[in-house]
């Protein structure tokens, strides 16, 4: 039961698992009590949506990122200049109404820069946890659901990843296979599907052992029809929270890339890539309008992300009665 | 406990496997044929069949399974490999870095102890106060904020605007080494690596102490008259420390992937620098030396922590 922590993901599996699996009980017995009476009955998707949007500050968190997101797909028509535009008669100019956040030392348009860079980081933290949980959950269901050595061995491919620390692997791996945006996601991907395939396992151990899978089994469904049907349905929650925490880890480690100058290439804008400039004295004294906004942009949408993915667990957490 | 160590020593060697094979598939897709790395130019000239030859004398032409097997001969013999770029034994440039990163990771896991457990305490004594509220979103920051942007920000304001703190390396050139001057180097990145740390034990603590203070033994305590301090030292708080043993060795690989930013950003000579400068000159072995050290290392730490659990709670034992 203790070893299921993900390193450094900062994702608690116990909780999450057994909020969710307390969620599935507990809201029938809610349904049974007073609320039946109260109100008309909900689905238990309907209160989850209900706690999540009691839960103010993931409400905030998800505007701040769907905000994020329609800037990042309207770059061109947000941004006030090319972000790859140099202009060697302003370098390094200070904050002005021609400029808003300043230039870099090739004459760019920061601003313009945060808006594209934002396209990196979403991209890679979408693609990146999605792969990675994608890859977890097929891998989780199947050892889950198979059990014997099938299980045994792919939980030890997990404790294998898991001892790997992750960054430098990363660092390395994109250091061998050139950076690209695609290269990230597939790296990242594969070094942080461990979390998700550990939680998925343990969802689909006890989810087997529920009488509407025996009821299914006795109606003629197939194993993979169950696991489809059945068990990632109720796998799906507890899925959904750490594919948001995975996706702001995603974001950090492109970021932490770019920031050692392993990440995307410039002159394509990337906010860990501009921070890569600030490592000397002289801007980091000088020139704060070059590394201040991209590192508060990472923080920001990072920080946007792990509430969101707190107020889900929340949502989906029935103890948790605020 | 005899049964228990067997078992889980059963679960440790094909890991410790798994994590030398994957090593050393790491190797193999290495840039660059290691037959070459080590001849001149002058000798790769003048015999055409040279290459043959020394790939025969490394064993590079046997099967890969071979060579496996061989290359885990060598490991036992502490041979690392060559640095690419200094023609050293790998070994030799990892040494000297090995103190500083235990001296800067141990001060930080220290400091993110000593806050952390008592604040994730405190938290769960008083759930839902504004200090719970604090200190959680305290936490999520810690861990949101880029730990390079943290250290640029700890630079900017204690080096650069306060001049309180030097911004990097580990002494002052000129003068003699000592303590003194080491502890002013040490302050700046060892705090940015525990406030790293330090939001998942709070958070950890926290949730194994509320979840404690739920249990029957405690409603028991309290109902026979236990103060309430009683009952919190005795009967929660020693019991929800238990799970924090595993967080601790869990939570290495981020300690390892903190420092490598942390000792990049201070300029701190350790060997999360050696990583980076083995990246830059596309020194690879060092960093595949370096990253078979610390999987084996969190290896090692992932059992202790489970034995040390198993000691500390006879029931992971079953």
């Amino acid at each position: 039961m203790i070893r299921d922590t993900g390193p450094g993901t900062g994702i608690d599996v116990d909780a999450v698992v057994e909020a969710s699996i307390a969620a599935g009980e507990a809201t029938i017995a809610d349904l049974d009590t007073d609320e039946i009476v109260a109100r008309p009955p909900r689905s238990p998707f309907r209160i989850a949506v209900h706690r999540f949007m009691k839960h103010r500050l993931a409400l905030v968190s998800a505007l701040v990122v769907a905000l994020l997101g329609l800037m990042a797909v309207f770059a061109p028509i947000v941004a006030p200049a090319d972000p790859n535009a140099v202009d060697l008669s302003s370098l390094r100019t200070a904050p002005s109404a021609g400029h808003l956040l300043g230039t870099d030392s090739a004459g760019r348009d920061v601003l313009s820069r945060i808006i594209y860079g934002a396209r990196v980081s979403l991209t890679v933290g979408i693609a990146a946890a999605i792969s990675a949980a994608g890859l977890g959950t097929v891998l989780g269901l199947i050892a889950g659901f198979t059990r014997g050595w099938v299980d045994t061995i792919i939980m030890r491919i997990v404790d294998i990843f898991l001892s790997f620390p992750s960054l430098i692997v990363i660092l390395l791996l994109v250091a061998i296979l050139g950076p690209s945006v695609s290269t990230i996601v597939v790296v990242i991907a594969l070094f942080e599907w461990p979390t998700s395939c550990r939680i998925v396992r343990q969802m689909t151990l006890a989810l087997r052992e529920h009488d509407f899978v025996l009821a299914a089994r006795a109606s003629g469904s197939s194993n993979l029809r169950i696991m489809r049907r059945h068990i990632l349905s109720g796998v799906m929650s507890p899925l959904t929270v750490v594919t948001t925490l995975l996706s702001a880890q995603a974001i950090l480690l492109e970021a932490a890339l770019s920031f050692l100058g392993l990440g995307v290439r410039q002159p394509q804008a990337s906010w860990g890539g501009m921070l890569n400039e600030a490592q000397s004295i002289t801007v980091l004294e000088g020139l704060p309008w070059l590394w201040l906004p991209p590192g508060i942009a990472i923080a920001a949408t990072v920080l946007a992300i792990n509430f969101i993915g707190d107020g889900l667990r929340d949502a989906f957490d029935p103890r948790q009665t605020r | 406990m005899l049964a228990f160590l067997i078992r889980r020593i059963m679960i440790a060697i094909p890991v410790l496997l798994g994590i030398l094979a994957l090593t050393f598939i790491l190797v193999h897709m290495l840039p660059g044929d290691p037959a070459t790395v080590l001849l001149t130019p002058e000798e790769l000239q003048g015999d055409p069949d040279i290459i043959e030859r020394r790939r025969a004398e490394l064993g590079l032409d046997r099967p890969l399974p071979v060579q496996y097997v061989a290359w885990l001969g060598e490991l036992m013999d502490g041979n690392l490999g060559q640095s690419f770029h200094r023609k050293v034994p790998v070994t030799e440039m990892i040494g000297p870095r090995v103190m500083p990163t235990l001296i800067l990771s141990g001060t930080g896991m220290v400091i993110a102890l000593l806050v952390g457990v008592p604040v994730g305490v405190a938290a769960a004594l008083r759930q839902n106060t504004k200090f719970d509220y604090t200190s959680g979103v305290g936490s999520m920051l810690a861990v949101s904020i880029p730990t390079f942007f943290q250290g640029l920000i700890a630079i900017y304001i204690f080096s650069i605007w306060l001049g309180w703190l030097p911004s990097g390396g580990m002494r002052t050139l000129g003068i003699s080494a000592s303590g003194a001057d080491l502890m002013k180097h040490l302050i700046l990145p060892a705090g940015v690596l525990s406030a790293v740390l330090m939001g998942p034990y709070v958070r950890y603590t926290r949730q194994s102490l509320l979840d404690v203070l739920r249990l029957d033994h405690v409603t028991t305590a309290k109902a026979k008259g236990v103060p309430y301090w009683g009952v919190v030292t005795k009967h929660a708080l020693r019991n929800s420390l238990i799970p924090l043993t595993t967080v601790l060795a869990v939570q290495i690989p981020a300690l390892l992937a903190g420092t490598v930013i942390i000792e990049f950003v201070f300029s701190w000579p350790g060997m999360g620098r050696l990583v980076i400068e083995g990246i830059n000159s596309r020194d690879y072995p060092v960093i595949l030396a370096v990253v078979m050290i610390t999987a084996v290392l969190v290896l090692a730490f992932n059992f202790l922590a489970d034995v040390t659990a198993a000691i500390l709670d006879p029931r992971i034992r079953l």
